[in-house]
This record gives C-alpha cells, sequence and structure tokens, in this order.
C-alpha cells in the first residue's frame, strides 16, 4: 500500500474518531438539564456525523456510510423539522456513536467495510424512530418512509442532464405582471398561486413525493438500485444479482408508499422474473430512467416552493432564463430584460443581498448571449451561495441544483478549455485573466462533481484552484508540479465522467486520492522538508496537532529533533491576560527554547492553546519555570512530554517516499518514445525517397528504349510533381519531428524531481541517528539541484539511505559526512564521503551491490588517503532522451552520446598498430601525430578506416565503426532481460530506421583498452530488446 | 484613502501581531476586531470595511461558518488568515469553495508571533491584489 494510502486511511481514522468525539460531546452537553444553546449544539452533532458519513464515502465503506446516513436523517429531523430531540433519539443517537467507534477502528484495521448483519438491530431502531418522528412532524404523512438500503451510495445519480437553465419554469403567463415589478408583493401574501403554498389546497395534493425530505430518501434509494442494477450488467455474478434484486425489492416498497404506481409497476415485473438476463436488467434501467424524469426530473410549480427568498424570485429567473435562451440586443427585448433584471434586483437588495443584486445587476451590461451565460452561471452561484447560507429548502426552486446540473452538462467544454488554458499558463500567458478564467473553470468543474457527488473530485478542484490562485499572486507560471497535478486532475476526471455516463464502475478513486495527497503536500514538497505526517508519528503528536504543521513549523521540529531537543505539549490560558501572555511568549523565545507550532482549544466560548515547544529543559525544569511565570499554576500546564520515536527514525524518510508521478508512467513516456521513433523513421524513409532521382532515372531509361520526347516529357513532369509533393511532405515533417522531441524531452522532465528531495531527507536522519548516539555529526551535501527521474532517485535513495545509515550505526561514528550527487554524460554518480577509515564489511556491502547491479550500476568502497572512506554509486541514466550518434559496427548498430565525441575521423589503413611494450596495447595514430588507444566493440570492423573518438573522462579512446548513420534524439530504456546483465551498456534504444541500438556507457569505456564487450548477436530486434523482463 | 480592514480572530495576541503587521503597511487600516465569527458579523453591519482578515478556527462561530453568511451581504474581500490554511490543504479548499477571495497560511500555529517575518511578504500581496481586483 502506499504511503498516500497510509495518510489517507490515517487521516479517516483522525477525521473519524474527531467526529464521534464531536458527536458524543454535543449528545452530552444535549443532555444536561440546563443546555442553553441546543441549536448550535444541535448543528455540531449534524455536521460531525455528516463529515462522519462522507469519509466513509470517500473510502467506499458503503455500509458504514449508510449507518451514518440514517442518524444524519434523524438528525436533520430534529434540527429542521423541530422534531423534539427525546431521550429515545438521544439514545438511539449515543448507539450510533458506539456502533460506529466499532466500526472506525475495524475499518481502519482492516481497511475494508464491515459486516452489515452485525449493525442490524441498529438500522431496525433509527429506522423505526425516523418513521414515528416523521409521522408525528408531519400529520399528512401517516406511514413509516420506505427502508434505506443497507449499503446504498449516494453517487452518481443519472439524471438525464439537460440544458439546465431552460427548465427553470418558463411560463410567463403563469405570473401576474405586477408580481413581477411591485416590490409590494415581497410578502408573498399577495402572491397568491404564483410563489406562495397554497393553504386550502386539499390534502390529497399533497403527495410524499413533494415533502422534501421523502422525496431525497426516494431519489437515493432510486439512485442505489440502479447502481446495483448497473453492477449486476456489467460483472453478472450470483452476488451481484442478489444484491440488485434487494435493491429492487426495497424500491418497489418505497415506490408504493411513495404512490408512485408506475415505478412499482415497472419493478414488480423485473421481480418476477426467476433468473433476469442481462437484457431485462438493461430494460428495467431504461424504465426507470422514464420514471424518474417523469416523476422526479420534472420541475414542480413555483406555487410548491415556499416564500422565501429564492422561491419568491424563482418565476422571474424562469423569465430572465428564457430571455437569455432568445438573446437579442434589440432594444425591446433588452427592455423585457431590464424589467426582470430590476425585479430580481429590487427584492435582493430588500434581503441584503449585495452581491445577488450585484451579479443580477452585471446582465443589463453584457450584450451577447454567451456574456448572458457567464453572467448567469455567477448569478446561480450567488444563489447558491444564498441556499447555502439560508438552508431555504424549496428542492424544486434549488438554485445549487441547476447550477451542479449545467456545470455537469458543459463539463467536457470546461476541461477541455482548462487543458488550453494551462498550455497557455505555461508558454508566457501567466496573467491575470488567464488565471481568472483558471479559477472560473475549476469552479464549474467543481460544481459538475458535486452534481455526480464525486466529493473527492470537488475537492481536489478546489484545492489546485486555491494552489493556482496563490501562484498568481506570488506571480509567474505555475510550476511544473503544480502543472502536472492539474493536468492529471483533467484526464482523470474525463476518464471518471466517461464511465458514468457509459454506467461503467468508477475506478480511478485512488488516482484521485493520490492527486488529491499530491496536491495536499505541494508546500512541503516545494519547501524541501518532510511531510507534516511524518513529523506527527514521529513524535506521537497529539490529534489535535495533526494537520495543522505548515513547512515552516515541520521544519523547525525537524531542527529541533536534529539538535536533540525535547518537545513538551503547554496548555496556555492566557487569551485574557495580556501580561502573562507577554512573558510567556518572551520566555519562549529565550534559552534555546522555540514554539513548534499552536493550536487553539475552545472551552464553551473560551480560547486556550496548546503549545508544541522544543526545548533543552527536562520536564522539571519546565514545569519550574511555568511556576515562575504563573504562581497562581492555573493558567500554564505542562500536560505532556513528547518522546521521538527512536526506534523508528526512518519513518520521516518513509514519508519523505519520493512524490508521486500522476499520469506519467515509464511506459506511457515508452510509447511516447516509439511514437517519436516511428515519426522519425517515415520521416527517414521519405528523405532517402526524394533523394532518389527517379525523373532523371526513368528519363535516361525511356531515352535508351527510344521513347518518344514529347512523351518523355509528359511522364518527367508526371514524376516531376511526385517529387514537388515528396518535398512538400518532408517540409512538413520537419516542424512536426522538433514537436516530438520536444515532447519527449518535456514528458521525460515531468518525471523529474530535484535530487535534493532525496539529499536533505538522509542527511536530516544521518544527524537524528548521530543524535540519538549522543554525537554530533556534519553532514553537508552537494548536487541537490541536479534533476534526475523518479526511478533513478527512487534506487539512489535506498542504497544510499542504507548506507548512510550503516556508516553511522556502527560502534565509532564519523564526525563529518558529505552526500554529493553529480552527473555525467550518462550516468549519475552519487557518493558519500566521511572521515571514519572502516571499510563497511562484505556482507553487509553485497546485498547492496547487488541491488545497484540490477539497475546496471556499480558500487564502490575507497580508502582515502589520510583517513576517511568514500562510497560511490554509479548508476546509468535512464528514461532521459539523448542526442546520441548512431554507427554501425558489423550488423549491430550502436549509439554513443554525442557529448562525448571530441572527433571522427577516416585514417589511412595502418593507422592502428600495436604497441608491444604496452602488452600488446591497439593504439590509433592520429594527423597530428597523437596516440589514441583503440577499444573495439562488438564484431570486427571490415577495415580500420572510421573512428569515432570518445573522451572520457579526460582521457581519450578511439571506437574503430563500419559506418556512422547520424545523430538523433533517442530515449534511452532500461536493460531488461538477458541485457542487463552486459555492464559495458547504458541502456538500449529504439532507432529511427526501427532497429535497436545498443547505447554505450562512456563510464565503462574508462580504462579500458581491449574489446569492450561480447559481440550481441545480430537477431537483437526491437521485439526481443524491448520485452519485459 | 487607506484601506479599511477587519480583524477576525480568537487569539488576543495574533489580532496585536496582525494589527501591528498592518499599522506598518500605509495602505491599510485597522478599523474593526472580532473575536469570532458571529462578533464579526454584528460588527460588520452599517461598517465600511474593504478587506476581513479571517480565522478559521474560533468559538461561537468559526471562520468558514461567518464566510458562508458574510459573503451575501458584503462587499469586502475576504482573505482567510489561519495556521491550517496550508496551500492546497483540505482547508483551503474548502475556504476557497464558499468563496473566500484569498488564502494565506500562518507560519507558526494559530499564534504566530513570526507572522510579519515569514509571511509578511506574502501577506501585503494577497491584500494589495485582492483590494485592487
Amino acid at each position: 500500500m502506499s504511503d498516500e494510502m497510509d495518510e489517507i486511511w490515517a487521516l479517516y481514522a483522525d477525521d473519524g474518531a474527531q467526529a464521534l468525539d464531536a458527536m458524543e460531546t454535543a449528545l452530552s452537553a444535549l443532555d444536561q438539564p440546563d443546555c442553553s444553546d441546543a441549536a448550535s449544539h444541535i448543528a455540531a452533532l449534524f455536521r460531525a456525523i455528516h463529515t462522519f458519513k462522507g469519509n466513509s464515502r470517500v473510502l467506499g465503506l458503503a455500509t458504514v456510510e449508510s449507518r451514518a446516513h440514517l442518524a444524519e436523517d434523524l438528525i436533520g429531523l430534529v434540527r429542521d423539522q423541530g422534531v423534539p430531540l427525546d431521550q429515545e433519539i438521544r439514545d438511539i443517537l449515543l448507539m450510533t456513536a458506539d456502533v460506529l467507534r466499532d466500526m472506525l477502528e475495524q475499518t481502519e484495521r482492516t481497511r475494508a467495510d464491515v459486516d452489515p448483519g452485525a449493525s442490524e438491530d441498529l438500522m431496525v431502531q433509527l429506522r423505526d424512530k425516523i418513521a414515528r418522528a416523521l409521522a408525528g412532524a408531519d400529520p399528512a404523512v401517516q406511514a413509516p418512509p420506505p427502508p434505506v438500503p443497507d449499503d446504498g451510495r449516494e453517487d452518481a445519480p443519472d439524471i438525464p442532464v439537460r440544458d439546465t437553465f431552460d427548465e427553470l419554469p418558463t411560463d410567463v403567463s403563469s405570473v401576474p405582471a405586477d408580481a413581477m415589478t411591485d416590490p409590494a408583493t415581497e410578502t408573498g401574501v399577495t402572491e397568491g398561486a404564483t410563489t406562495g403554498p397554497d393553504l386550502d389546497a386539499p390534502m390529497a395534493m399533497l403527495r410524499r413525493i413533494d415533502d422534501p425530505l421523502y422525496r431525497k430518501i426516494f431519489v437515493d434509494m432510486a439512485d442505489d438500485t440502479r447502481q446495483r442494477l448497473r453492477a449486476a450488467l456489467a460483472s453478472p455474478s450470483d452476488e451481484t444479482r442478489a444484491a440488485a434484486r434487494r435493491g429492487a425489492d426495497n424500491l418497489s416498497h418505497a415506490a408504493r408508499q411513495m404512490d408512485l404506481p408506475a415505478w412499482a409497476e415497472a419493478v414488480d415485473r423485473f421481480l418476477k422474473l426467476p433468473a433476469p438476463d442481462g437484457e431485462q436488467i438493461a430494460a428495467l434501467l431504461l424504465e426507470l430512467d422514464d420514471c424518474q424524469g417523469r416523476d422526479l426530473g420534472t420541475p414542480q410549480p413555483a406555487q410548491d416552493t415556499g416564500n422565501g427568498f429564492l422561491a419568491r424570485i424563482w418565476p422571474d429567473l424562469g423569465k430572465l432564463a428564457a430571455l437569455g435562451a432568445e438573446f437579442s440586443p434589440e432594444t425591446d427585448h433588452a427592455a423585457r430584460r431590464a424589467d426582470v433584471i430590476g425585479a430580481i434586483v429590487q427584492r435582493a437588495s430588500a434581503e441584503g443581498l449585495i452581491r445577488v443584486a450585484e451579479a443580477t445587476q452585471a446582465l443589463l451590461a453584457v450584450t451577447d448571449r454567451q456574456a448572458f451565460r457567464d453572467g448567469e452561471l455567477r448569478l446561480y452561484e450567488e444563489l447558491a451561495a444564498v441556499e447555502s447560507a439560508t438552508g431555504e429548502v424549496a428542492p424544486d426552486a434549488s438554485p445549487r441544483a441547476l447550477l451542479y446540473r449545467w456545470c455537469a452538462d458543459h463539463v467536457f467544454e470546461s476541461l477541455g478549455e482548462l487543458s488550453v488554458l494551462l498550455d497557455a499558463l505555461r508558454n508566457g500567458g501567466a496573467h491575470d485573466a488567464n488565471y481568472s478564467r483558471f479559477n472560473q473553470l475549476m469552479r464549474r468543474i467543481h460544481h459538475a462533481c458535486q452534481h455526480y457527488h464525486m466529493d473527492t473530485a470537488g475537492q481536489l478542484a478546489m484545492s489546485l484552484l486555491d494552489l493556482f490562485a496563490r501562484q498568481q499572486t506570488r506571480g509567474g507560471a505555475p510550476d511544473p508540479i503544480l502543472e502536472h497535478i492539474a493536468q492529471g486532475f483533467i484526464s482523470t476526471i474525463e476518464l471518471v465522467l466517461d464511465s458514468l455516463e457509459d454506467g461503467q464502475e468508477v475506478l480511478q478513486t485512488d488516482t484521485l486520492q493520490k492527486l488529491f495527497a499530491e496536491a495536499s503536500s505541494v508546500a512541503f514538497v516545494a519547501e524541501g522538508v518532510v511531510s507534516a505526517a511524518a513529523i506527527e508519528r514521529k513524535l506521537g503528536l497529539p490529534r489535535e496537532f495533526h494537520r495543522v504543521l505548515s513547512p515552516e513549523s515541520v521544519r523547525a521540529a525537524a531542527d529541533a529533533l536534529d539538535a536533540g531537543l525535547h518537545f513538551h505539549v503547554i496548555r496556555a490560558d492566557i487569551n485574557d491576560d495580556d501580561r502573562l501572555a507577554e512573558a510567556f511568549v518572551l520566555w519562549l523565545g529565550q534559552n534555546r527554547t522555540r514554539s513548534i507550532t499552536n493550536v487553539t482549544v475552545f472551552r464553551g466560548a473560551e480560547t486556550l492553546f496548546d503549545f508544541l515547544i522544543a526545548t533543552p529543559l527536562s520536564h522539571a525544569s519546565v514545569v519550574e519555570a511555568l511556576a515562575h511565570l504563573d504562581p497562581s499554576g492555573t493558567r500554564l500546564h505542562c500536560t505532556q512530554t513528547l518522546t521521538a520515536d527512536q526506534s523508528d527514525l526512518d519513518l520521516p524518510e518513509a514519508a519523505q517516499a519520493l512524490p508521486p508521478v500522476a499520469g506519467i508512467s515509464t511506459e506511457m513516456l515508452e510509447r511516447i518514445g516509439e511514437i517519436a521513433t516511428g515519426q522519425a523513421m517515415i520521416h527517414h524513409m521519405q528523405k532517402e525517397l526524394a533523394e532518389i532521382d527517379m525523373a532523371g532515372e526513368i528519363d535516361n531509361r525511356l531515352k535508351a528504349a527510344g521513347v518518344a520526347p514529347d512523351l518523355r516529357a509528359e511522364i518527367r513532369g508526371l514524376l516531376g510533381g511526385v517529387t514537388e509533393q515528396q518535398r512538400d511532405i518532408l517540409q512538413l515533417e520537419g516542424p512536426l519531428l522538433a514537436q516530438m522531441a520536444i515532447l519527449q524531452e518535456e514528458t521525460a522532465a515531468l518525471r523529474s524531481r530535484p535530487a535534493e528531495i532525496v539529499l536533505q531527507p538522509i542527511a536530516a536522519l544521518v544527524k537524528a541517528q548521530a543524535a540519538k548516539a549522543g554525537r554530533k555529526i556534519a553532514v553537508s551535501t552537494l548536487g541537490g539541484d541536479l534533476s534526475l527521474d523518479v526511478t533513478i532517485l527512487e534506487t539512489l535513495r535506498n542504497v544510499l539511505r542504507a548506507l548512510a545509515l550503516h556508516r553511522v550505526g556502527g560502534p565509532t561514528l564519523p564526525g563529518i559526512m558529505r552526500l554529493i550527487f553529480r552527473h555525467d554524460r550518462d550516468c549519475v554518480h552519487a557518493m558519500i564521503e566521511d572521515d571514519e577509515a572502516a571499510l563497511i564489511a562484505p556482507e553487509f556491502f553485497r546485498p547492496l551491490d547487488d541491488l545497484v547491479r540490477q539497475a546496471q550500476g556499480r558500487l564502490r568502497q575507497v580508502q582515502i588517503p589520510g583517513g576517511g572512506t568514500r562510497l560511490h554509486v554509479t548508476l546509468p541514466l535512464s528514461m532521459v532522451v539523448i542526442d546520441g550518434m548512431v554507427v554501425r559496427i558489423g550488423s549491430v548498430r550502436y549509439v554513443l552520446p554525442v557529448n562525448a565525441i571530441s572527433l571522427i575521423t577516416q585514417e589511412a589503413p595502418g593507422s592502428a598498430f600495436t604497441i608491444s611494450a604496452s602488452g600488446g596495447r591497439s593504439v590509433l595514430q592520429l594527423a597530428s601525430r597523437d596516440l589514441v588507444p583503440v577499444c573495439r566493440i562488438g564484431t570486427p570492423v571490415q577495415q580500420d578506416r572510421i573512428y569515432v573518438i570518445l573522451t572520457v573522462a579526460d582521457c581519450r579512446v578511439a571506437i574503430p565503426v563500419d559506418e556512422v548513420l547520424g545523430q538523433q534524439l533517442v530515449l534511452l530504456r532500461p536493460l531488461r532481460g538477458v541485457l542487463s546483465r552486459l555492464e559495458q551498456l547504458n541502456g538500449i534504444a529504439l532507432l529511427a530506421g526501427g532497429e535497436v541500438g545498443l547505447v554505450i556507457s562512456t563510464a565503462a569505456l574508462e580504462g579500458e583498452s581491449a574489446d569492450v564487450f561480447t559481440p550481441v548477436g545480430p537477431a537483437l530486434t526491437p521485439a526481443t530488446a524491448l520485452q519485459p523482463a | 484613502m487607506p484601506y479599511n480592514v477587519m480583524i477576525v480572530d480568537d487569539a488576543a495576541m495574533m489580532r496585536l501581531y496582525i494589527a501591528s503587521f498592518i499599522r506598518s503597511l500605509p495602505d491599510f487600516k485597522v478599523v474593526a476586531q472580532a473575536a469570532n465569527g458571529q462578533e464579526a458579523l454584528d460588527k460588520l453591519a452599517g461598517s465600511d470595511v474593504d478587506l476581513i482578515l479571517l480565522d478559521i478556527e474560533m468559538p461561537v462561530m468559526d471562520g468558514l461558518e461567518f464566510l458562508r453568511h458574510a459573503k451575501l451581504k458584503t462587499r469586502a474581500k475576504i482573505c482567510m488568515l489561519s495556521s491550517v490554511a496550508v496551500s492546497g490543504s483540505p482547508h483551503a479548499a474548502k475556504a476557497r469553495e464558499l468563496g473566500a477571495d484569498g488564502v494565506v497560511a500562518k507560519p507558526s500555529g494559530t499564534v504566530s508571533h513570526d507572522l510579519e517575518e515569514k509571511t509578511g511578504d506574502e501577506l501585503a500581496r494577497t491584500m494589495r491584489a485582492l483590494v485592487a481586483a
């Protein structure tokens, strides 16, 4: 399991425990006979269970979520429907808290949903109480509510999406003309049948489906049943079919309760089928969709929507939508718009809703339909805020629902535009207008996610909005990591929405969660510090300190750990005592004591603080110091002394595992490389074709055959046209090739991270380990700005970490250590150098050596003259784009790094000869009389005529080749299978001609004088070379 | 004319630090302070505030709840200033969802004595960008 998932589960456990604590606190307060602020406690209760439910849903814990959902419904009745909070409800909710706490512990442990059977009693009690409460709350309701599905989910309602604003009531004729403009009608009393409830309506008219609570429960049930049916369609099994049948059975019962006979009939027909096949399941889904459109998708008349602000402006909004749909700049049309806008502005102003009034007023100035639509969206965002803040329940006058649906309907357009905008931001368009549009589009995508109940995706959209908005304030283009997360978000959401549209299971939840974790940790990565969670775990921080550590606090805590300071938590009741507050803050700055962070602790309406401090003082000394500051002993307490988890020292680094590279997998990069190579190959062939003088050749032959000059001229003309077209194609391909090369390089760059993210945590780890042993070590780093592929970094991290820890874990500790990264043409060198002379024992060294060899690297240790040891790790670069010179030796193609080539020369026969005094070493004498050692690769060349001279580690080496084929950009791929044992190779590359080239390791040529390696047979093809290990 | 700022933070010390920082900015002036969201809503009515610096975790009414209500009835720009509002964090995301115009994280906890030193530039830049928008 990834660290991100560990973190998400840890967050779930934290949040869940906090929510349940809050729930019990609220229930306990409500249990007091003198409870004076019941409303706020009930609100807190509702928030707590709502949070718990949402978190459970995010992790797919359907059973847990369903229990929390019912409890939320019950509290909702108390909060919104005036149901008294009697002892029975309090008892049921306490029992709910107990059951949920058990479930929380179990799910945290197993990371899977719980057995629904164990909480059946609770379900029965909750349902029963809701039914009785509803009956008591609304005399029109006599029967218990429909059962809520046991393992229901709320996501992805399949409401057909239409042009939502056009669904607003547009029947202008049904609204009295004066109601549109006469502010006197605002009370709702005189609006009659148009906007206010008809109190004389017969009871028979009040159907249960018109009750918002019943409606919500039923819609949830219908959605759940559809989900089950789709699951049975997608993965037919006894289990999915049984689940679908259970859902249908519940829905049938509920439909009868809700007086929706068409639903009941459709479902009952299905239930009578002994073993419904896929077609019959699909038929039921279609029927349910029809029912949904007919019974739930049609807006209710305005008179049913109550008399709140939203209900009162609803008819005007309908008229506005209709006018917007047929937008015209003509005076008459503008006048009608102005009338409606004026009416809404008046009502909004009367309510003090400034922003609604302004958003409406802004519509007066627009001059085209698109601008009107944008303005309308802004107005609906303001109205949705009103709905959210006032809690006005008007299910069919819900601007929020309309806004969400409109955004869902247009989400692909928004995603497309967002993608283009990201490019613009990167390519010099990082100005306010683009950032504002980014903000607007991200908000729309958030609304669309809300429509589909995709909470994590919605949160991620807002998280990205926040990150980009801060970037806008800082100025400049978003950094590549940020841009990369945004691009990953766009692609993932597109996949998710495609799945939803196709009625398929959404499989990208993990990706979204990872992206969210990545977005949340951007600040820490940017600051180059370990994650907050790592410090939380290391210090065993109390829960109130979870998720509040800023990057600055994390750095302060890491430094304090390095310095071997003690950590204490001090409860400070100083908010109303300036003198004590000042003295305490002063004390915090003395004697190397420092405040790492602090959080608020509420005691009723009072604010107290818990300070996490680091100090050289022991617990007793801190207590003594606090007593001096607060002689009364009532305001300052050292409540806890924390002990850093020494046995878990590597946790910070574990948490520092390299940030995920969302979206750009190795396979994807390879695929892009193949496309680029294919493109280069086509270009190569076209070029060869264009170089043939086809017209001249044919003309010569025709001439020789005695063909008449006029016919030859005609054929020459035709061939000339073809040649012209070939040249055009070549010209067009030129920029395409360049673009592909850029794409390859940029994609590879996206996988890169600075070496700093490996060096710094290891340095911190070494210092902490030394401190643990009561010693000090000076650690310095070099080369942190080197940018490397994450795969290489991960390998280096594992090896260096083990080596560094081993060096400081022995009986004698070095006092100085240097960690160095260096990049050398086609490989990366990492080095650990210290002042301890003892070499690492073979039994520890060997497994690490094996690990490095597996990555085609080399591990060496050498003693430094004068004392000290140097450990070298050399790894070949891979998944990078290199500029290579392709040469042929025998039938095999090799790639030599262009930046290592100092000369390509053709020498006279006999220029190479053997020097007996040098052990039979072969050398080449250049025209300049210089002697260069010859290094033969693979099959002997036919004639020693062409040499490529490479400069390696300040020495030159001459490689005889049969042919120099040309320079090209290639993606360096790691060696796999049998080839991985060839140390002299750095990797392989797919060449423009479709062949495979072996990329020579220049590091391996260092000091070589004979043939470098055994020839690789001519059977090497892309298929054999590129096959996975 | 300097822009009018309201500080909403339950920590008295933090209000002092913020006010002291704003005094160093010639283009801003503190005109009101409140210790929780409810108190801020009461003071907001009828006042002429251009910018609100708002903490999130407060008793009685927290910053997010205040934001939800205040956004309806004021033109003032609202900038969250909270220790839990680290870039891209769930709290920052929620604040943006509810319409926060700007979000800045306190550097070292709910009482950040080093606000000016560590976050002063970012806060000043954000405040200026918001009132200029």
